[in-house]
C-alpha cells in the first residue's frame, strides 16, 4: 500500500521525536530510582524549561538558542534542588505519616501551582523560541527540519553524558548505591539526602532541557507539559521503573510505535486518534507480561 | 424572656438594615470562561479583558439601574463538570442576575439546564453547537455562529473554489466532532472526496498523519487543520515543513485560533497564505463601536480584538443593556427586554426575532430560537508574514470578497 | 585500651513494645564481643539503633567519646562504625568490585587507582578476586556475606557489627570467615558479632553479652555466661530455638 520511502520517512520522524521523549523520561526515572517518588510535576519542569529558554533567548539576553538550553538546565537544577529540600526531604526524614500519598499530593500540587503561576506571569498565549538553525536535512526520502535534528542530537548527548556520569563518577556510584539500597548505602557512609538532592536536581534539569529543546519546535504554553508527562510515565514503566537505559530505549520505542502506528493503521481517520493509545497498549501489555519493565528488576 | 424578645427585635433590625444596604449593592453579572488549563485559556483570558473593558465603560457612565455593575468571573477550565459547578455557584452563591460567556460548547451544554431550572438569563458568547439554542430554553440567547451556519457558509466557499479532495485533521472535542459531522455530510453531498484524521487536541506532532496525506495522488486541494489551542499553529508549521500545505496545490484552511498574532511567532513563514474564518464583520464593514472599542483594547493589551473577544464584550454589554431596558433585574423582565432588543455592538446590531411571542417558523431551523440571525462570518487569507487579520485579503463571501470575480482564494505562488 | 562504644540506658519502643529496654554496655577498642539471645530478643534492633537506622526512644550512645545518637547513619559510618546485615544487603546491580568502591566516598579517598588496589586486596583476602567484575546479583548467599564483610572493611572502621555472619554459610566458608575476623581483629579492630551459631561465638569471642526480651541478662566471660541460670532459662524457654540452632545453615532465619 505504501512505499518504503514513506515508511522510512515515518520511522525517521519517530526516531527523532523518540529521542526527545526519552530525555524527559530519563529524568523521571532517575528521580524515581533514587527517591522512590513519582514526580507528578515533571511536565511542569519541562514547561518551565521551555519558558526559561524562551525568555533567555528573546527577551532578556538575546542569547544563542543553544545557550538558552544551558540556562534552562541551570534554572531547573536550582528549582528541583530547592523543592527537594523543602518538600521531599521530610519523607526521607520519616517526618511524614503517609509518605506515598504525601509525595503524590506535593508533586501534584507543585504541578498545579507552576501551571497557574506561569499562566499569570507569561500570559495565556503560546511562545516559540527562535530556531536553533533554519532549514532542514534531506537524505533520500527523508526531510527533517534542522531544529528537530539538533534537538534529538542534543537529547542523545545529554543522555549519554548522564549515563557516563552515573557509571564513572563517585557521585554517580553513590547515587546508584542509594537507589539500590538506601540503608546499606547510609551505613557505608553515603549521605542519602545529598544523593536525593542531586538526583532530583538532575532529573528536573533534564526535564528542563527537554522543554528548552522543544520550545523552537512545538512552542510552549502553560500546560504544554501535560501530555509529555503522561507519556513519560508510560515510557518509565515500559523501560523498567528506575532504569535509565530502559527509559532511553523505551522513549525511542514509543516514538517509533506512535509514528509507525499512525502510518500503518489502515483506517486513516483513527490512525492519529489512537496515537497515544499505542503507547498505552504497550503499557498494559508490559504490566501484564513483564511488570518489571524491559530493564527493570523484579521486586 | 424579655431579653430574648429584645434580641429578636435587634436581630430583625440588623437583618432589615442589611436588606436596605443590599439595595445599594452592585448588579452582578456572571461571566463563565475558560481561564486556565486544560481549557482554551488563550481565548478565555482576552475575552475576560474585554468584559472588564465593558464593565469600566458601563460604570463610568453611571452603571445600570443607578447601581454599579460587577462582573463575577467563573473559570470553567474548559471542563464541562467544572463549568456546571461554577455556573451553579454564580447563580446560587453570588446571586448573579444574568450570565454571559462560554467558549467551549461542551461547557455551555453542561450548564444549560441550570439557567432553565434557576430561571436566569444567559447569553452564549462563543459556543457553536446547534443545541445551545435549538433546545429552545426561554432563558438562553446566542450571538455567535452555529455549527450549521458555519458549515453552510464555508462549504459554499469550498464548492465554489472547486475543491475535489479535502484532507482534514480534526481535534476530538465536542466542538470538533460536531463540526466534523456536519462538514463531512456536506462534503459527501457535494461529491468532494474527503478523509478526516481525528486527534487529541493536545497532540504536539502531527507529522505522521500529515505524511500520510502526502501519499495522495494528486495531492488534496485543501487541508483543514481543525485544531484549537497551540496545536493550531503547530500543524501549520508541520504541514509546511513537509511541503504539504499551504502549497501551490493545497490550500490550508485553519481554525480561528489563527486570528491571534501568535500564529506568526509559532508558525512563522508557514502561516502565509493560510485561510482563516472570522466570526464577525470584515474591517471595511466595522462600525464606530468596533473601531472605538478595538482602539481602546489595543492600547491596553497591545493586540486587537478578534471576533471571539468582541463576542465577550458584546454579550456583556447586551446583558447590561437588557437590564437597563427592563428597568429591574427580574429575570422575566430581562428575557422580555432581550427578545425586544435592538442594540448596536461591535459586531453589528443585535436582535432576537424568534422567541416567546414569535416562535421559530417551520421553514427555519430549531437553532434560530433566541439566535441572533444576522451573525456573519467571512473568510480571509494572510498574504504577508506578520499581518493582522484586518490586513488579510477577504475572500468569502462574494459580496465582501476583495478578489477578482470568479477567484475564491489567493494561490500560493509556485 | 580506650572505651570506643558506650551504650547507656538504651531504649527502643515500637508502639507499646519495648524491643530494647534499659540496655547498657561498653565495647573497648580491639574487643571481640558476642551478642546473643533468643529470637526477638532485640539484638538486630540494638545494632540498627547504634548504627543510626533507628532512632532510640531513650538513653544515649557515645562513640569515641562523642555522643552520636542524633547523628545520621552516614556520619557514624564516617566516624568508624561499620556493620553488616542479617539478610545481606549488597548493591545487586553493581559489580562486586564496584560494591567495594561505594564506601570509599565516605573515607575521603578520592584516588581511584589507590581505592581499586585496596578493593582488590580485600577481594583477594576474601577469595572473591575472580568475581570482581561479576554482578553482585549473581553471587551465592555465602559469597554475598563475604562481599558485605569486604564492603565494611573498605570503610576502614574501628568497630564492626556483624549481624549473623555465619547464617546460611557453608561450614567450610564459616571457618574461612572465622580466620578473616581474627586477622582483622589482630589489626586492631573491635567486633560485635550477633549470631545463633554458639560454636562460633564461643570459639571467637572473649566476652559474650546475652539479651532476652530487650534486656541484657548476662555479660562476661563466655564460660561464665554459659552457666548462668538466667541464660539457661531464656534458652530453655524456647526449645525450638535450640533445635533451630542445630540446623543453622539452611537459610537466613528471621530475627527481631
Amino acid at each position: 500500500m505504501y512505499g518504503a520511502d514513506y515508511l522510512i520517512a515515518q520511522a525517521a520522524n519517530g526516531l527523532v521525536v523518540g529521542c526527545l521523549y526519552a530525555l524527559m523520561a530519563v529524568g523521571l526515572t532517575l528521580i524515581f530510582s533514587v527517591l522512590k517518588v513519582i514526580n507528578f510535576a515533571h511536565g511542569e519542569f519541562y514547561m518551565v524549561g521551555g519558558y526559561t529558554a524562551y525568555y533567555m533567548v528573546t527577551v532578556l539576553g538575546g542569547l544563542h538558542p543553544l545557550l538558552g538550553i544551558f540556562f534552562a538546565m541551570i534554572v531547573l537544577l536550582g528549582l528541583g534542588s530547592l523543592f527537594e529540600v523543602a518538600f521531599l526531604r521530610p519523607i526521607h526524614l520519616g517526618a511524614v505519616n503517609r509518605p506515598a500519598e504525601y509525595a503524590i499530593l506535593i508533586t501534584f500540587g507543585l504541578s498545579f501551582f507552576l501551571q497557574n503561576l506561569v499562566l499569570s506571569l507569561a500570559g495565556p498565549f503560546p511562545h516559540r523560541s527562535p530556531s536553533f538553525m533554519s532549514g532542514g536535512l534531506t537524505v533520500g526520502p527523508v526531510t527533517i527540519s534542522a531544529d528537530r535534528l539538533i534537538a534529538a542530537g542534543l537529547a542523545l548527548v545529554l543522555m549519554i553524558a548522564l549515563m557516563l556520569f552515573i557509571r564513572a563518577t563517585w557521585t554517580g556510584k553513590a547515587m546508584r548505591a542509594v537507589s539500590q539500597d538506601r540503608d546499606a548505602a547510609a551505613v557505608s557512609g553515603i549521605n542519602p539526602f545529598k544523593m536525593n538532592n542531586i538526583a532530583f536536581g538532575i532529573g528536573a534539569s533534564l526535564a528542563g532541557a527537554s522543554g528548552a529543546l522543544i520550545a523552537p519546535i512545538f512552542a510552549v504554553v502553560p500546560d504544554v507539559g501535560v501530555l509529555p508527562s503522561l507519556r513519560s510515565f508510560v515510557i518509565v514503566v515500559l523501560g523498567g521503573m528506575g532504569s535509565v537505559k530502559g527509559a532511553l530505549i523505551g522513549g525511542v520505542a514509543i516514538g517509533l510505535v506512535e509514528s509507525l502506528g499512525a502510518a500503518l493503521i489502515p483506517d486513516p481517520s483513527r490512525a492519529l486518534a489512537y496515537r497515544e493509545l499505542y503507547g498505552l497498549v504497550i503499557f498494559v501489555l508490559v504490566l501484564l507480561f513483564r511488570p518489571q519493565g524491559l530493564f527493570g528488576e523484579k521486586q | 424572656m424579655q431579653r430574648n424578645i429584645l434580641a429578636l427585635i435587634m436581630a430583625l433590625f440588623v437583618f432589615c438594615s442589611g436588606r436596605a444596604a443590599s439595595e445599594e449593592e452592585p448588579v452582578r453579572i456572571g461571566v463563565v470562561l475558560p481561564m486556565s488549563p486544560p481549557g482554551a485559556y488563550a481565548s478565555g483570558n482576552p475575552m475576560w479583558w474585554a468584559v472588564q473593558q465593558a464593565v469600566d465603560e458601563v460604570n463610568a457612565r453611571g452603571g445600570i439601574l443607578g447601581r454599579e455593575v460587577e462582573a463575577v468571573l467563573g473559570d470553567t477550565r474548559g471542563v464541562p463538570e467544572e463549568a456546571r459547578a461554577v455556573t451553579e455557584r454564580l447563580i446560587t452563591r453570588d446571586r448573579v442576575v444574568g450570565v454571559v460567556g462560554n467558549y467551549h460548547s461542551s461547557c455551555a451544554l453542561a450548564a444549560l439546564d441550570l439557567f432553565r431550572d434557576h430561571h436566569v438569563p444567559y447569553i452564549a458568547a462563543e459556543p457553536w453547537a446547534d443545541d445551545v439554542t435549538a433546545l429552545g430554553y426561554e432563558e438562553v440567547f446566542r450571538i455567535s455562529v452555529t455549527n450549521s451556519l458555519y458549515r453552510d457558509i464555508t462549504v459554499d466557499w469550498m464548492i465554489s473554489s472547486g475543491f475535489e479532495s479535502i484532507a482534514a485533521v480534526q481535534e476530538i472535542t465536542d466542538w470538533g466532532l460536531g463540526v466534523n459531522e456536519k462538514l463531512t455530510q456536506a462534503w459527501n453531498e457535494a461529491g468532494i472526496r474527503n478523509e478526516t484524521a481525528f486527534t487529541d487536541v493536545k497532540t504536539e506532532d502531527f507529522t505522521g498523519t500529515l505524511l500520510r496525506f502526502t501519499q495522495w495522488s494528486p495531492p488534496p486541494d485543501m487541508l483543514f487543520g481543525s485544531i484549537t489551542g497551540p496545536g493550531a499553529y503547530r500543524i501549520i508549521k508541520q504541514a509546511y515543513d513537509i511541503g504539504l500545505a499551504p502549497s501551490p496545490q493545497t490550500v490550508f484552511y485553519a481554525t480561528n485560533e489563527c486570528l491571534h498574532p501568535e500564529v506568526w511567532e509559532v508558525a512563522g513563514e508557514a502561516a502565509r497564505y493560510i485561510t482563516v474564518t472570522q466570526i464577525g464583520l470584515p474591517p471595511f464593514a466595522h462600525n464606530m463601536v468596533t473601531r472605538q472599542e478595538n482602539a481602546r483594547f489595543e492600547q491596553e493589551h497591545d493586540r486587537t480584538m478578534n471576533a471571539t473577544v468582541m463576542e465577550a464584550y458584546d454579550s456583556f454589554m447586551l446583558m447590561c443593556e437588557a437590564i437597563e431596558d427592563a428597568g429591574c433585574a427580574h429575570p422575566d423582565s430581562i428575557i422580555r427586554a432581550l427578545e425586544n432588543i435592538e442594540w448596536k455592538g461591535m459586531r453589528g446590531t443585535y436582535t432576537f426575532p424568534y422567541g416567546t411571542d414569535n416562535p421559530v417558523p417551520e421553514d427555519q431551523p430549531d437553532y434560530m430560537w433566541h439566535q441572533w440571525p444576522d451573525v456573519t462570518l467571512y473568510l480571509f487569507q494572510y498574504t504577508e508574514v506578520g499581518q493582522s487579520p484586518e490586513e488579510g485579503t477577504v475572500i468569502w463571501p462574494p459580496e465582501w470578497s476583495q478578489l477578482p470575480e470568479g477567484q475564491y482564494y489567493v494561490p500560493v505562488p509556485e | 585500651m580506650d572505651v570506643e562504644l558506650v551504650v547507656q540506658d538504651l531504649e527502643k519502643r515500637f508502639g507499646g513494645v519495648r524491643a530494647v529496654d534499659d540496655l547498657s554496655f561498653a565495647v573497648r577498642g580491639n574487643e571481640l564481643v558476642g551478642l546473643i539471645g533468643p529470637n526477638g530478643s532485640g539484638k538486630t534492633t540494638t545494632i540498627d539503633t547504634i548504627c543510626g537506622l533507628l532512632r532510640p526512644s531513650g538513653g544515649r550512645i557515645s562513640f569515641q567519646g562523642r555522643r552520636v545518637d542524633h547523628l545520621p547513619p552516614y556520619r557514624r559510618a564516617e566516624m568508624g562504625l561499620g556493620r553488616t546485615f542479617q539478610v545481606t544487603r549488597v548493591f545487586r546491580r553493581m559489580s562486586v568490585l564496584q560494591n567495594l568502591m561505594v564506601p570509599a566516598m565516605a573515607t575521603g579517598e578520592t584516588d581511584r587507582s589507590r581505592t581499586e588496589t585496596r578493593a582488590e586486596e580485600i577481594l583477594e583476602m576474601l577469595t572473591l578476586d575472580h568475581l570482581g567484575s561479576e554482578n553482585a546479583d549473581s553471587l551465592s548467599g555465602g559469597q554475598r556475606k563475604l562481599l558485605e564483610l569486604g564492603r565494611v572493611l573498605m570503610l576502614d572502621p574501628d568497630l564492626i557489627f556483624l549481624d549473623e555472619p555465619f547464617a546460611g554459610v557453608h561450614p567450610r566458608l564459616r571457618g574461612q570467615i572465622h580466620s578473616y575476623i581474627r586477622r582483622v581483629h589482630a589489626n586492631g579492630k573491635a567486633f560485635v558479632i550477633v549470631s545463633h551459631d554458639m560454636d562460633s561465638i564461643f570459639e571467637l569471642c572473649q566476652r559474650v553479652i546475652v539479651m532476652n526480651e530487650g534486656r541484657k541478662i548476662a555479660d562476661g566471660d563466655p564460660e561464665a555466661v554459659r552457666s548462668e541460670k538466667a541464660v539457661i532459662d531464656a534458652y530453655l524457654g524456647e526449645a525450638s530455638e535450640r533445635e533451630q540452632l542445630e540446623h543453622v545453615g539452611s537459610g537466613e532465619g528471621p530475627d527481631a
